[in-house]
Formats: structure tokens, sequence, C-alpha cells
């Protein structure tokens, strides 16, 4: 069956190479992005390089207007989308204390509202095919409750429990849904030069966004329901479930805390002025690639 | 015209400089290492003892020059100091525009690699391909950040411009640079070389004379703020080791493997190296790239430069005499 498959967040990272695997698997594709991030640019690569269809809207999905206005242009243009990956999020480290709300705000109207809006203004469309996947982006953040992480990882265990949920009552159904729940991606080189900073077990669960898109697409069209992908991941994922509360509460607050901390040397870096560590800042290298 | 070539020392600059003197041009020569003087003794050639570090010695090295040739980088898969790839690849580029500028250079020519490019698809990929890849080794992302420093002086009047070779090979010193050359004198050593089952994966590969000659050519008639991919022609694996097997004209081996062993062989190697500062012989970098595409279409500086391709089994030839020759194999 020939699937048609609509991707938030698709110009960058995660998001690009599931576009990319997609197109691979000839797929046609509906990519949506924020503006001046590649994303025309990304398409005119994909169309000439494989023979699907391919459209895109630049839209900033934290704005529930355009999401609306999303959804109007997919179903005007009957688009048969069979394949739902919602992958678009925001995330990043922060004290709760010291953080302007607008930056939380961002993470729950993206990653929950804008989700949950997607999936449900397009149930019907989706449950028009003959068979049809939703696969939603979770994150081990969701799995493993440290600090820094408050807003992000309660979006998380959102989406975690939203598509577990979800995925039970179209149990049955031409609609499966699955929940996909990384750990780090080397998406950008500000979060390939972070990974550098960790000790080398948080280092080693790092996987290429382009494994993770295969995997992820690979198993929720095999109609798993939870994916981990990486190995090692999964690994410490059911040896973390066998630990006592007191220890697994210990680690993670290590791993966090070291994250949060690799984070802040970056950021500081590159406030000081030293050439190489600005350019690391996400929001640079966010528009550079 | 007096010429500042850096990396004087190594693989692609120091063919450059001495093909510059050859051509009659007069040569600044910054090398860091006083041994490498001997590779470099022509009449045409000048040399400065520097570092991409030390402002002082470049602007010493620089002066009474109009044209700059940015070749010195840290081009390999793995150091002790990840952060020496940012320091030398690109603080050490932004060390040298900003002397350029005050010496009022007149072009200046800066060499990345194919590899900020990225993997191909379907198609080969050219300079306006979008990067689809994710960057996995510190030597490309520093590269790539070199490229941006150098566009964005463009952006503010900079005479700069870029030229990306690919893999690269051929007659020259000793350098770990040049996977192919490793591979040449490896199979007349042992008869023996070992390539992965996918053979069907596709590089390019172009010859270090061919892209010299871009060099200056991109110097006489280079746009500023353009890049310029100098490449060869695009082989599978297969057809790379079939063509040196065949060229070096005794029985040898071509051993198939699956990637997965190399994979292990790679994290295992990687993993010594990050804890006990062995270095690699491959990463695992280096063996997912072996599963992916690098086609290039020199096109561009075919056209707009008048760049030449030498065919792919005259390149192998002569570079098999000439490493036959010299390591006496």
């Amino acid at each position: 069956m020939k699937h048609f498959v609509l991707i938030t967040g698709a110009s960058e990272g995660l998001g690009k190479s599931f576009a990319i695997e997609s197109a691979k698997r000839g797929m046609d594709l509906f990519l949506v992005s924020l503006p001046e991030t590649g994303l025309p640019e990304l398409c005119g690569l994909i169309k000439s390089n494989f023979e699907v269809f391919v459209d895109f809207l630049e839209l900033d999905l934290t704005d529930v207007q355009n999401c609306i206005h999303l959804i109007d242009y997919v179903k005007a243009k009957n688009y048969p989308i069979s394949f739902l990956i919602n992958n678009a999020g925001v995330g990043g480290n922060y004290r709760f204390a010291n953080e302007s709300f607008i930056v939380f705000n961002r993470m729950i109207q993206l990653n929950i509202t804008a989700l949950t809006l997607i999936t449900h203004k397009l149930m019907d469309t989706l449950q028009d095919q003959e068979s049809a996947f939703i696969l939603n982006v979770s994150s081990m953040a969701a799995h493993f409750e440290g600090p820094y992480k408050q807003v992000y990882g309660a979006t998380k265990s959102y989406i975690y429990y939203f598509s577990k949920s979800l995925g039970q009552e179209l149990e049955n159904t031409n609609v499966h849904v699955s929940v996909m729940s990384p750990g780090g991606i080397s998406s950008n080189i500000s979060h390939i030069r972070k990974s550098q900073l960790l000790n080398i077990f948080s280092k080693s669960t790092f996987l290429d966004p382009e494994f993770v898109a295969e995997y992820g697409i690979q198993k929720c069209l095999e109609k798993r329901v939870e994916i981990i992908p990486g190995r090692l991941t999964k690994g410490y994922f059911m040896f973390s479930k066998l630990l006592p509360k007191f220890i697994k509460k210990k680690l993670i607050q290590n791993t966090t805390t070291e994250i949060f901390n690799a984070q802040t040397i970056l950021h500081n870096k590159g406030k000081n002025g030293e050439a190489i560590r600005e350019r690391l800042k996400e929001r640079i290298v966010k528009n550079a690639f | 015209m007096i010429s500042f070539v850096t990396g004087a020392s190594g693989y692609l600059g120091q063919r450059l400089a001495m093909k510059l003197a050859e051509n009659g041009d007069k040569v600044h020569a910054l090398i860091r290492n006083p041994k490498s003087a001997a590779d470099l003794d022509h009449p045409n050639i000048k040399i400065f003892y520097g570092d991409l570090m030390d402002i002082g010695s470049i602007q010493k090295g620089m002066q009474g020059c109009d044209t700059v040739f940015h070749v010195a980088a840290l081009a390999r898969v793995w150091t002790k100091d990840r952060n020496d790839f940012y320091k030398v690849n690109l603080e050490g580029t932004s060390n040298m525009i900003k002397v350029s500028k005050e010496m009022k250079i007149s072009k200046f020519i800066l060499t990345s690699t194919t590899g900020t490019i990225g993997p191909s698809l379907n198609l080969q990929n050219n300079e306006e391909t979008p990067r689809w890849s994710s960057f996995n080794n510190d030597y490309e992302i520093s590269k790539s950040l070199a490229e941006k420093e150098l566009m964005k002086s463009v952006d503010n009047g900079f005479p700069g411009l870029i030229v990306l070779p690919s893999r690269i090979f051929g007659p020259g010193i000793d350098s770990p640079s040049s996977g192919v050359n490793r591979v040449i004198i490896g199979f007349l050593k042992k008869r023996m070389a070992i390539i992965p089952i996918q053979s069907h994966i596709i590089g390019n590969y172009s010859f270090i004379d061919d892209i010299v000659e871009g060099h200056i050519l991109a110097m006489e008639k280079g746009e500023i703020g353009e890049k310029y991919i100098l490449g060869g022609e695009n082989k599978t694996l297969f057809e790379l080791f079939e063509v040196i097997k065949n060229s070096i004209n005794q029985k040898g081996i071509i051993l198939k493997i699956p990637l997965w062993p190399m994979m292990h062989f790679s994290l295992l190697s990687q993993f010594l190296a990050d804890r006990f500062g062995i270095e690699p012989k491959i990463t695992p970098d280096f063996v997912k790239r072996l599963n992916e595409n690098a086609a290039f279409d020199c096109s561009k500086a075919i056209s707009k430069l008048g760049y030449f391709i030498t065919p792919f089994d005259q390149a192998i030839t002569s570079t098999i005499q000439f490493l036959s020759k010299k390591h006496q194999l």
C-alpha cells in the first residue's frame, strides 16, 4: 500500500530523517515546519531524488490558528493522509523559577496542544484509509523523572499516555498508534557538542537521527505499540525497572544534572564571545542547517 | 604575484606550493615543522615557520602577498582532544580571514571538503544540494563552520571563495588524509584488501594533481562567494578495488565482509580511543559512511573554471607507480 505521510517539524534533525526515510520507502509526503528552516530546499531535494509527491507548509504550530490552517489546507487538497508522524516538539533543560513562562508555554502549545489538535482533526481522514498509522514522538524523559525537565518531561509523558490510551481505543480498527521514546539524538551540532561533554554511558546512548527514523517507521508499520530505538537505551530502560527506587532516582538526577551542566557550559562559553561555542548555540545552528 | 599557502607541509598544500613555484609564481609557505622544509625546496618558495593560532606568524608570512590559499586543516578522523578540530579548522580560519583583511588580500581560497555537503541520495550532489544527513564527526562539523565563517565575511565584502575536494588520492608526501593511497599501499604490501559487502556504494575519488590545478584555476577564474566542487569520477567501492587490483598486475584477494563486524570493531576502537587515547583504526562514523553514497557532480568547476578530471584508470595507475617506487614495493 502506498502511504501518504504528514510529518511535523520536518526541516531538521529527526523530522528531516523521517522525511528522507519516508521518501526512500516511496511514500508521498506533506511536510510542515517553521519558516526559514530550509523546508522548500529539502522538498526540492526529495522531489528530485525520489519519484514521490511532496507538498509543504511553513507554519509555527505553537499558534492554534496555524494548526487549524494546516488541517484546512490538507483537507481542501484532499490529501489521503494514511501516516501521521507527530514529530515537532521543543525541549531543553531549565531552572523552573528562573525561566520565563513563554518558554514553558511554547512547550505545552507545541508538544501537547498542536499534537492533540492535529491528531484529532485528522482522525476522519486517517479512518477513511485502508489502513493508517500514527507515530507520536515522546522521549525517554517521559520514563525518567529528573530535575530541570519539569515541563518538557511532563509534555512527553502526556504524549506517552495519550498515545497508549488512544491506541487501545482504536484497537482492532484500521488505525494503529505507536509511541516512540528515544534517548539522546545527535540531531544537530549543538546536540552533538552537548553529548561530547557527557560521561561514557550517557554518550553511548546517543543515536543518529537517520537510524532512529528508520527504526521508528519500520516498527510503527509493524504495529509495535511502544518503540525504543537503540539496544543500549532499551537495555538501560529494562534494567532501570529492576532497580530500587532510590537508586534509580539518584542515577536519573546525576544524568539530568550532567546534561543541564553541559548545556550551561556551552551556553556560557558562547556568551563569553568565544567564537567556536557561540556558533554552537542552538538557534544559529537551527538556521544554518 | 605572490601567494601565501598554509598547510604547505601537508599532502595537498605541499603539492600546490610546488606547482605554483614551478609555474613561476612566488610562494610564501607557512609550515610548523622545520623537517618539512626539505619537501619545499624551490627557489620560488620562501618558508615561514608559524601556526594558525599565532596571528603574528601569519602576519609575517602574508606580508607582501596578493592571494591566499588556506589549505591547512586538521584532516583526520580522530585526535586526542576533539577541540583541536575547532581550534585549527575554525579559529585558524577566522585568524586567517582577519589577517587577510588587514593585508588587503585580493583573493582568498579556502580549501574545504565535500564532506560538508555530505552523503548523496539517488542523484549526485552539487554545490547547491542542501545537507540532509546528520553530522557525525568533528572534522566535518568544524569545516562546515569554517565555511559559514568565510561566507559571513564574504557578505561584508571579503574576497573569499571555497573549493571542495572529494576523496583525494595520488602522488605526494605521506598523509593520513588519503584513504585510497593507504588502501593501495596495503594492497601492495599484503596483497589483500577488505571491503564491505555493500560494495555498490558510490564515492567520488579525485586525483591530487587535478585538485591542485583546480585551486589555481579557482584563483584565476573563481568568483567571490562561490563554491566549487573539485572531484573526480564517481565509482562504486567494488569498481575502485577492481581498478586497483587490475592496475597492480599482481594476484591479490578482495575480501568482502558484512558491515556489522566492522561496526562492532569500530565501536570498540572508539571506546578505547575515548577512554585510553589509543588511536582508532576505524571509527563508527567511517563505517556508517561506507554504507552511504557520496557521489558528486563537478560540472560547475568544469564549466566555470575549466576544471579537468584525469581519467580514473590513468590516475590510479600513476598513483600506484609512484607509491610502489616510493615504498619500494
